[in-house]
């Protein structure tokens, strides 16, 4: 079985057309920013079989027992409200001195989704926002009550993209109680943002709450942002440290609940 | 192979892939999307795609998992290339020089990955596991298939 030979002619010819093919569709999924837009559609697919599986997983059940339903809803009842007032709890021992006006003036805004697969391997943390209204900014901030969520990266179809402070390629400048000052940078891992300290004029502690200070332009002053996990000290810098920050926010204890657009 | 199976063959592909991701296992498994490329070059091996073809595939790979779009197209490019330009049938070659080939596309696969992509640990692990798993997959592919092929060789 010989394999027939193609003229280099038409070899060049072929390769000269593939290459112009390679070009066009990478200057293409750029410029129509096509792989935000397939990657949700993508996960809006696979969310239709999930919601169809508990459909049909809950009516086996409504049909086994009408009476453990009921009392499944009151639990989820209770678990929502526990969840309310444990961030309620939470805001107001970590509150400080900062008092943050919590009011949302455009509407009800929910989470709509969240891009779990991203979040999960690639360092790439996102979130979706359906607001009902039209941001007049193109960049704004979001948060949780009085939690900072993150910052609004790119609009897919209705919804909008939220870059949480997790994301590697997200800042947030901080401030604690005490007067010391940072930008925070995102790990890429779950909850965690980092930030640098060269100066050690100002003391701090394991548990130091961090909030935001609004010089960046984005985040309104006051927001809490998370709490001091651990120090980290360089042998060959002794006057670095690193500082590692565990968020409020949790991404997976937040589908469908309200946030607040800051725009 | 006709078209309509190949398209299939994708989206089966697309959805062991999202699975995969899901359950947080995608860096420790063979890649999906190398692996259905070089079984089309097992299953038929004279009736390959055109190059074209293997462009769509890598492009449609890219824009669904990946922020860039430049890996699986890239690769897929030459994978193309190859199939469709080089002296001898992919099933003509030595095992070595299958496992060779296989190898050096995943490390260039999962280099642009790593680059373009995330350079978190998970993809980092991938660069080191993946060439070796693919090849893993196609040893298990010659194994099965080798008597067949030796009929029409």
């Amino acid at each position: 079985m010989q394999k027939t030979n193609i003229p280099f002619r038409k070899k060049i010819n072929q390769t000269v057309l593939s290459l112009i093919l390679f070009v066009f569709l990478i200057f293409l999924s750029n410029y129509a920013q096509i792989n935000n837009h397939s990657q949700r559609i993508l996960a809006k697919f696979f969310e239709i079989p999930q919601a169809l599986i508990s459909e049909v997983y809950e009516q086996i059940r409504t049909f086994e027992t009408e009476r453990v339903i009921a009392l499944e809803k009151e639990i989820q009842l209770y678990q929502e409200k526990i969840y309310q007032q444990n961030l309620l709890i939470e805001e107001l021992q970590n509150s400080g001195f900062f008092l943050f006006e919590k009011q949302n003036n455009f509407g009800e805004v929910f989470i709509s989704g969240f891009d779990e697969v991203n979040y999960k391997c690639c360092k790439r943390h996102r979130i979706f926002i359906t607001p009902t209204f039209e941001p007049s900014k193109k960049v704004f901030s979001v948060s949780q009550g009085s939690f900072a969520v993150g910052k609004s990266a790119n609009k897919v179809f209705e919804e909008y993209e939220v870059a949480l402070l997790s994301d590697p390629n997200e800042y947030v400048s901080l401030k604690t109680t005490k007067g010391f000052f940072c930008i925070g940078k995102g790990t890429g891992n779950a909850q965690r943002i980092q930030c640098k300290n060269e100066s050690k004029l100002i003391p701090f502690e394991e548990g130091d709450v961090f909030y935001t200070t609004g010089f960046d332009g984005v985040y309104p002053e006051g927001l809490i942002v998370g709490k001091l996990d651990k120090v980290v000290e360089f042998q060959d810098d002794v006057f670095l440290q690193e500082l590692q920050i565990i968020l409020f926010f949790d991404p997976y204890k937040s589908i469908s609940k309200e946030v607040i657009v800051h725009d | 192979m006709t078209d309509f199976v190949r398209v299939l063959i994708f989206c089966i592909s697309v959805i062991l892939n999202y699975i995969l991701i899901n359950f947080e296992i995608w860096h420790l498994m063979p890649d999906i999307f190398i692996c259905i490329v070089i079984s089309y070059a097992a299953l038929s091996p004279i009736k390959l795609p055109s190059i074209n073809y293997f462009l769509i595939f890598g492009f449609l790979a890219d824009i669904l998992f990946l922020n860039s779009t430049l890996p699986y197209i890239l690769t897929l490019l030459l994978m193309g290339l190859y199939f469709n330009f080089s002296q001898r049938w992919w099933i003509q070659l030595s095992l070595l020089e299958q496992i060779l080939l296989i190898f050096l596309i995943s490390i260039i696969l999962n280099s642009l990955i790593f680059f373009f992509h995330s350079s978190s640990e998970i993809v980092y692990v991938r660069l080191l596991l993946n060439p070796i798993l693919n090849s893993i997959v196609w040893i298990l592919i010659f194994i099965f298939y080798r008597k067949t092929w030796l009929k029409n060789i």
